[in-house]
């Protein structure tokens, strides 16, 4: 998977992180560096590029689990603590419309991944970049 | 069209997209439409994930073996790691907060929603055989 970050302006500086690939488990914590990265230079938004995304298994989740709680400044969940690490974030009950990590026009592949474990629902999906960048 | 295709790796995570590839392939050879086999590449995927993180946890061996039994698309994720039964793992609820199957619950969620039926069969020499499979549209 190649992991390619830039930055854009919405009402707020927001880092761009796009994926091209398979997100999986051979890779998911290279997402994670990146968000960690991110976040040591100022980020406080991310906006993940899933276009050309074509593959997520739960692995995936677990990263998208782990930039949000980079980016809210939480102790990042452990990796591998199973369900309960991402269900923190419906547990919240306010992922749906949390500021910090969005999503940018997941593919059928990706989508098919967060809305058979319930988690679409909490992380904004747009399909306009301009649309999500102002989003922030 | 019928027909068994079989293939073995190194339980090593970076074998999975190989792993995908190769169940693309026969699933799509077997007759399975996208839908049906994202759908198995989901699964098959998590199983894999799931034998060689919380299975072996080291060192072993995957073997994948894909057939075709009527309007079903049977696949077989076998190893030789510890005797682990998914499929008597606890039902999560995804619109439960804070259910916590453990390690691996999230990828035995996902196998029993992306499938059909999930067959477990303990090997009297030992390891795993789980069973995906995937009824086909017509």
């Amino acid at each position: 998977m190649e992991i390619l970050s830039s930055q854009a302006s919405g009402h707020v500086p927001v880092t761009i992180i796009t994926l091209k690939g398979a997100l999986d488990g051979s890779n998911y914590e290279s997402l994670i560096a990146a968000g960690r990265s991110a976040h040591a230079a100022g980020a406080k938004a991310i906006l993940l590029d899933l276009s050309e995304l074509t593959f997520m298994s739960s692995a995936g989740l677990v990263a998208l689990h782990n930039l949000y709680a980079i980016l809210k400044d939480e102790t990042e969940p452990d990796p591998e603590a199973g369900w309960a690490t991402l269900k923190t974030v419906g547990n919240a009950g306010q992922a749906g419309g949390q500021p910090f990590v969005k999503l940018l026009n997941p593919q059928p592949a990706v989508k098919r991944t967060l809305e058979i474990t319930g988690m679409y629902t909490f992380f904004e999906v747009h399909t306009d970049r301009e649309t999500a960048l102002q989003s922030f | 069209m019928t027909g068994k295709r079989s293939q073995q790796w190194q339980a090593d995570l970076t074998m999975l997209s190989e792993i995908r590839s190769f169940v693309e392939g026969c699933a799509k050879t077997l007759g399975a439409n996208d839908h049906e086999t994202l759908d198995v590449l989901l699964a098959v995927n998590e199983a894999v994930t799931n034998s060689i993180l919380h299975g072996y946890g080291g060192a072993g061996l995957i073997r994948i073996e894909v057939r075709r039994d009527a309007g079903q698309l049977h696949v077989c994720v076998a190893d030789d790691a510890p005797p682990f039964d998914p499929t008597s793992h606890t039902t999560v609820d995804v619109n439960r907060p804070l259910d916590d199957c453990g390690k691996g619950g999230m990828g035995i969620h996902m196998m029993r929603e992306l499938t059909d039926e999930m067959v477990y069969h303990a090997p009297e020499a030992g390891g795993n055989e789980l069973t995906l499979i995937k009824f086909l549209e017509d």
